[in-house]
This record gives structure tokens, C-alpha cells and sequence, in this order.
């Protein structure tokens, strides 16, 4: 183990190059790996080293933990780091980076199995004390238990996928009559989506937040937390916008649930970055929903208020060294928010906008942060997920930190494919979201958005200039001799692109 | 002459004709009002327009026969035809409803294909299922018509602008 750290990210897009950047940082070598959908994208020409996993569908690259491990061994990495989604809360993947000697940058594979299972998750937090939905414990047997277990809490309840994730295989039932469909719908969904019909069933809390706690644990015995992220604004259950801390959130509900997340790490004997998921009813009651065992899409907003770099931190721990920091020296400072940049057509039901990103020129200032994985020219591909970039604002207050916000999605170059940046200032400039408290119905409150863009006189204006000087090329150097030819730009729009 | 542009964004079309372009600034009539603009162009590329009243910065691309104009996160998509090219189109006559050929709205995988030869589809009847991004989306006709041929099979990726069925007018 004395030989230099090489560092291989089994991802791509915004967090391979978070996770590399860090490496860089401390002078760690690094290795990427690729689709040929992304032979050239950003991650691949930062790593020091790149190896080609295979064909686009993330089934024949991404996913395949051989070729990662073959290229890890290929290049002589003494790290794996998963990122998020693709391998990283895989417990086969984790061992056979165990076997290979190579170390995985995350928690064992007992904690990962643990948590992976929700069904199984419930039963270990219940038993660790940390206060889970009413429910099934077991996984149901048939519709007839449901049936009983639901009258019993009362309904409205909902049927869940005991292997889901990401909010696929969750369905909410409102009266016993709907409930025998509902579980045929669920167990199907469970079977095409995770391989796995087990479903469970919970008590529908009325009106939830979802607030979570990151912690941070090493294989020491030592475990914090780094305060809450709240992640109620969703669309289809998929976050869009987080902030740290909690708006409206008592302090002694934020010091509850994190002292209560510590337990739960504890209760796995969890090591590395993890996040324990919460729904927070009206009343401030809060019930632990499920663990990620990896790093988070939204971690920035909590490194922003607490000063801390968890990916740096995530590569100490695996190394086997302390955590940096006690929780008596953890704070948060001001607010941050973090909005997630789709590339979706908001106006036309959200569909996926892939294509090329034909202007991309993001916002910067003060207490702005930027986590992309794209530069102009490049094209999103509708092979993964849409996620353009996560852009986060810093400031003292809550207020300042919406405002710059609003300030920085307005000043987002962005053309080529479709995108939620309207959207996401729909949201931030609701009064709903501004006010609150608001819940995960915050987004379904919202207008939809018109689908007719307003005219723009001074657009139409340059478009009609534009095609006009097109059509009178020879005579266009006389016109704009000092801007170089008008068509020019119009012809050439790669040099718009490149620079 | 002075050539007149039909700039349609959308649904809305104005007709804009450019009177007079002297580099950095030119006069246009657009619709019934006529209107003078200062424009130029940054460094940067972006173009620089105001007039009287505002201003915008501006990128332009040219992407499927249009051209976008960008101002920061905002997109003005416009299809800009010469008048003119529009008469002779106009000319030759419209189509009859339903059929056509149906093509891929972005490059994807094709999921399933739920008509065969010789069905009768109705008008926004699916006649593919095309999965990009993790999300499956229907295509649909939207006139109708009967099946003529089948393109594509389940499965098979497709690029935007793909064809994926054809379809003949219900006579």
C-alpha cells in the first residue's frame, strides 16, 4: 500500500470531473473511463489516462464492473471511486474491488447490502432506534397482507419497490379498492425495473418534506453529521432544486435528526460520505426513509455552508485516516441553494431535449459554483441521464441566496438544446418556494409554463438583418467591414462554438 | 427591391422588410410600423441590437433550417423564408389530412413499434415508442392514416430526423 494513489472514477459527465479535480488537488494520479458516446467529452481529456469501457448503453460501459476492474488493474489504480448512481452502491462490484486489492471509495459491502435492501433497511433502523415510516416491516407476502397492514396504519399508503431508488417503483394508494391493482402495478414495476418483485408498504405521510442529513464516518469509530440538505422541490419525484440549511426547520428537529443519522451510520458500521434520507411531516415528525451509501448529486450545497470538501474527505477515509473534522467543529455558515440543469423542453411536458449544446456559457460572480461536465460544442446524449450541470449559490442569507441565484440562471448561456433553466426560476421566484414552508407538492402548486415564448421585437428584428445580409453576401463587406462580414457569423457557427 | 421576409416563430409570423442596412445600424418595417435598430457585433460574437426603447445581447446559430437566437437562457427559434419562396410553395397546393412519414423527434432506441403494414391509425395514434434518456416517450401521427411501411425494428437506436414509419392519407 505504499505505492502513489492512482485514482480511477467509474463515471463521467460533472461528477467524474468533480472527483478527479480533488484528485488533482492532491496530486493523485487519475484514470477516466468512457463509452464511446463520450470518447471525447470533458472527464475523458482531463484524467491523466483514459480507458474505453465500450458502446454507449450504460448495460455494455458503465455498468460493467469487469471492464472497470480490468482497466483499474491495466493502469495500475489503487482506487476506485464509483461517483454516484452507475456502480456505486453495487455490493458485487465493491468486493470484487476487495478481492482485486484494489480500494473502493465508499462503505463495505455489508453496510451497502444493508441499506440497498429497503426492506431490510426498515428492519435495521427500527432496531437501531431510528424512527421509521409506519408500515411492513417484512416484505408482503400477497395483497391479502397489505390489505390487512393497510387498514391497520390507514390509508393512504404507499406500495414500494424493496430494491428501488431514484423514485421508480413507488406508487401511492388512496382507499383499499385501489389497492389490489396498485400491488399487481407495483411487484410488475419492481420486476422491470430491479429485477426484484419484493415491495413493502408505508404509511403516506400527508404533505412531506424531504429533508436529509450527510454524514461522514471512518473505520475508526468515528461518525458525524454535516446538517441537513432540504430536497422538497421535485418533479416526478426527481430533485431539482436543494438549499442547506432548511428553511423552516426548528433547530432542535436539525440536531435531532442528525444526532439520529449518526446512530444509523453507527448502526451499519458505515464508513466514507452517505446520506440518510428523511420525510419531515407538518408537525416536524420525522421518519428515516432510506440511506444512499454514496456520495450525493446536491453535496456541494452542504460543502458551501459547512466549509468542508467531502470528496477530499471521502479519499482520506478510504485511505484509512481520521476524519478531519469533530462534530463540535462542524457549523453551518449563510445559506446556499443548488439547482439542477436539465436539458428537457419545460414547455412541452418535460420531455428529454438531447442535442448539441450549441452555446453554452455559464454564469460566474461571487458565491457561485459550477459543476459541469460539458463545454459548448459538446452533445448531450440521450444514452444517460440529462443533467446539464448543478449550479449553486452561495450568500449570507436565504434571501441573498435566492436572489443571486435568480441573478445567475438569468445570465446562463445556454442555446441549442431545450432546457428547465424557466423553470427552475418559476420555482425560485414562487411565492410558495420564497415564503413557505413549502412540501413535495411545491412544484405541482406551479402554472404551467407557457408554451409561446414572448415575441421579441428586437430578435425578430436580427433575424430578418441576418437572412438579409445572408442574401446580400457580396455586398455585406461594405456594411459591417469592421465586424468582420456579417454572414460570417451566420455561416460559421462553429466559430461561435469554439474559442 | 426590397425583399420582405416572412420570420415565423411558432405560431406567430411577422413580416419584416429591411429598408436600409448601414452596418451598424438599419431601418426595418415590421408589420405596419417601421423601426430604426443599432446593432453591432462584440468580440465575443454575440451581437449587440437595441433600439429606442431596450437592448439585447444576442448569439446566433443556425440549426435544422432555423435560426436561434440566444439571450442567455432564453431561445428565439425562427424559421425565415423569403416571401417570395413562400408564393411558389403555396402554389403547388396543400396536403390532403393524415399520412405522411413519421420521424424520430430526437435520437433514441425504439422501444416498440405497436402497428404493422395495413393498420388504420388513428389521428394522434401512437405508432412508435422511442426511448431516450432513461424515459420512454410515444410517437404519434397526427392525422392518421394507414400503415404503409415500417421502418424500424424494436430495439434498434435511431438518430433524430429518422424515419420510422410511413403512413398513407385515409382515402
Amino acid at each position: 500500500m505504499s505505492a502513489a494513489p492512482k485514482v480511477l472514477v467509474a463515471n463521467r459527465g460533472e461528477i467524474a470531473l468533480r472527483v478527479m479535480r480533488a484528485c488533482r488537488e492532491l496530486g493523485y494520479a487519475t484514470v477516466a473511463v468512457y463509452s464511446d458516446a463520450d470518447a471525447n467529452s470533458r472527464h475523458v481529456t482531463f484524467a491523466d489516462e483514459a480507458v474505453r469501457l465500450g458502446p454507449p448503453p450504460s448495460a455494455e460501459s458503465y455498468l460493467r464492473g469487469d471492464k472497470v476492474l480490468e482497466a483499474a488493474l491495466a493502469t495500475g489504480a489503487t482506487m476506485v471511486h464509483p461517483g454516484y448512481g452507475f456502480l456505486s452502491e453495487n455490493a458485487d462490484f465493491r468486493n470484487q474491488c476487495d478481492a482485486a486489492g484494489i480500494t473502493f471509495i465508499g462503505p463495505g459491502a455489508y453496510a451497502m447490502t444493508q441499506m440497498g435492501i429497503k426492506t431490510l433497511a426498515r428492519q435495521v433502523m427500527h432496531a437501531a432506534g431510528v424512527p421509521v415510516v409506519p408500515g411492513s416491516l417484512e416484505p408482503l407476502q400477497s395483497v391479502e397482507e397489505a390489505q390487512a397492514i393497510a387498514a391497520d396504519i390507514g390509508f393512504p399508503v404507499m406500495l414500494k419497490a424493496a430494491a428501488g431508488g431514484g423514485g421508480r417503483g413507488i406508487r401511492l394508494v388512496r382507499e383499499a379498492s385501489e389497492l389490489p391493482a396498485a400491488y399487481e402495478g407495483a411487484v410488475r414495476e419492481a420486476v422491470a425495473y430491479f429485477k426484484d418483485p419484493t415491495v413493502y408498504l408505508e404509511k403516506a405521510i400527508e404533505r412531506p418534506r424531504h429533508v436529509e442529513i450527510q454524514v461522514m464516518a471512518d473505520r475508526h469509530g468515528n461518525a458525524v453529521h454535516l446538517f441537513e440538505r432540504e430536497c422538497s422541490v421535485q418533479r416526478r419525484n426527481q430533485k431539482i432544486i436543494e438549499e442547506s440549511p432548511a428553511a423552516h426547520l426548528s433547530h432542535a428537529t436539525r440536531m435531532a435528526m442528525g444526532e439520529v443519522a449518526v446512530r444509523a451510520a453507527r448502526a451499519v458500521q458505515y464508513e466514507g460520505a452517505g446520506t440518510i434520507e428523511f420525510l419531515v411531516d407538518p408537525q416536524e415528525n420525522f421518519y428515516f426513509m432510506e440511506m444512499n451509501t454514496r456520495l450525493q448529486v446536491e453535496h456541494p450545497v452542504t460543502e458551501l455552508v459547512t466549509g468542508t470538501d467531502l470528496v477530499i474527505e471521502q479519499l482520506r477515509v478510504a485511505q484509512g485516516e481520521q476524519l478531519s473534522w469533530t462534530q463540535e467543529q462542524l457549523s453551518q455558515r449563510g445559506h446556499a441553494i443548488e439547482c439542477r440543469i436539465y436539458a428537457e423542453d419545460a414547455s412541452r411536458g418535460f420531455l428529454p431535449s438531447p442535442g448539441p449544446l450549441h452555446i453554452y456559457r455559464p454564469p460566474t460572480g461571487p458565491g457561485i459554483r459550477l459543476d459541469d461536465g460539458f463545454c459548448e460544442g459538446d452533445v448531450i446524449s440521450s444514452y444517460y441521464d440529462p443533467m446539464i450541470a448543478k449550479l449553486s449559490a452561495w450568500a449570507p442569507t436565504r434571501e441573498l441566496a435566492i436572489l443571486r441565484m435568480c441573478a445567475a440562471l438569468r445570465a446562463f448561456e445556454l442555446g441549442g438544446i431545450q432546457h428547465n433553466i424557466e423553470h427552475l426560476l418559476q420555482v425560485l421566484e414562487s411565492q410558495a418556494f420564497r415564503v413557505g414552508p413549502y412540501d413535495t407538492g411545491v412544484v405541482k402548486l406551479l402554472p404551467p409554463l407557457p408554451t409561446e415564448p414572448v415575441r421579441d421585437e428586437l430578435a425578430v428584428a436580427l433575424a430578418a438583418i441576418l437572412r438579409h445580409r445572408q442574401d446580400n453576401q457580396p455586398a455585406a463587406g461594405q456594411a459591417a467591414a469592421e465586424s468582420e462580414g456579417a454572414w460570417a457569423v451566420w455561416a460559421r457557427t462553429g466559430g461561435l462554438r469554439g474559442r | 427591391m426590397t425583399t420582405s421576409y416572412l420570420v415565423r416563430r411558432g405560431d406567430h409570423t411577422d413580416r419584416v422588410s429591411v429598408l436600409e442596412d448601414r452596418g451598424d445600424s438599419a431601418l426595418l418595417q415590421i408589420g405596419d410600423r417601421q423601426v430604426v435598430v443599432q446593432l453591432r457585433r462584440l468580440p465575443d460574437g454575440r451581437w449587440l441590437i437595441r433600439d429606442d426603447r431596450d437592448r439585447r445581447l444576442l448569439r446566433s446559430f443556425e440549426e435544422r433550417g432555423e435560426l436561434v437566437l440566444v439571450d442567455h437562457s432564453a431561445q428565439h427559434r425562427f424559421g425565415v423564408e423569403d416571401e417570395r419562396a413562400q408564393w411558389l410553395r403555396g402554389a403547388a397546393g396543400a396536403h390532403g389530412h393524415g399520412g405522411g412519414s413519421i420521424k424520430a423527434s430526437m435520437p433514441g432506441r425504439v422501444v416498440r413499434v405497436p402497428v404493422n403494414v395495413g393498420d388504420i391509425v388513428p389521428p394522434q395514434g401512437v405508432v412508435a415508442v422511442l426511448e431516450a434518456m432513461k424515459m420512454e416517450n410515444d410517437v404519434r401521427s397526427a392525422g392518421g392514416g394507414v400503415v404503409k411501411a415500417v421502418l424500424v425494428r424494436e430495439g434498434q437506436a435511431v438518430e433524430a430526423g429518422q424515419l420510422l414509419v410511413s403512413l398513407e392519407a385515409v382515402s
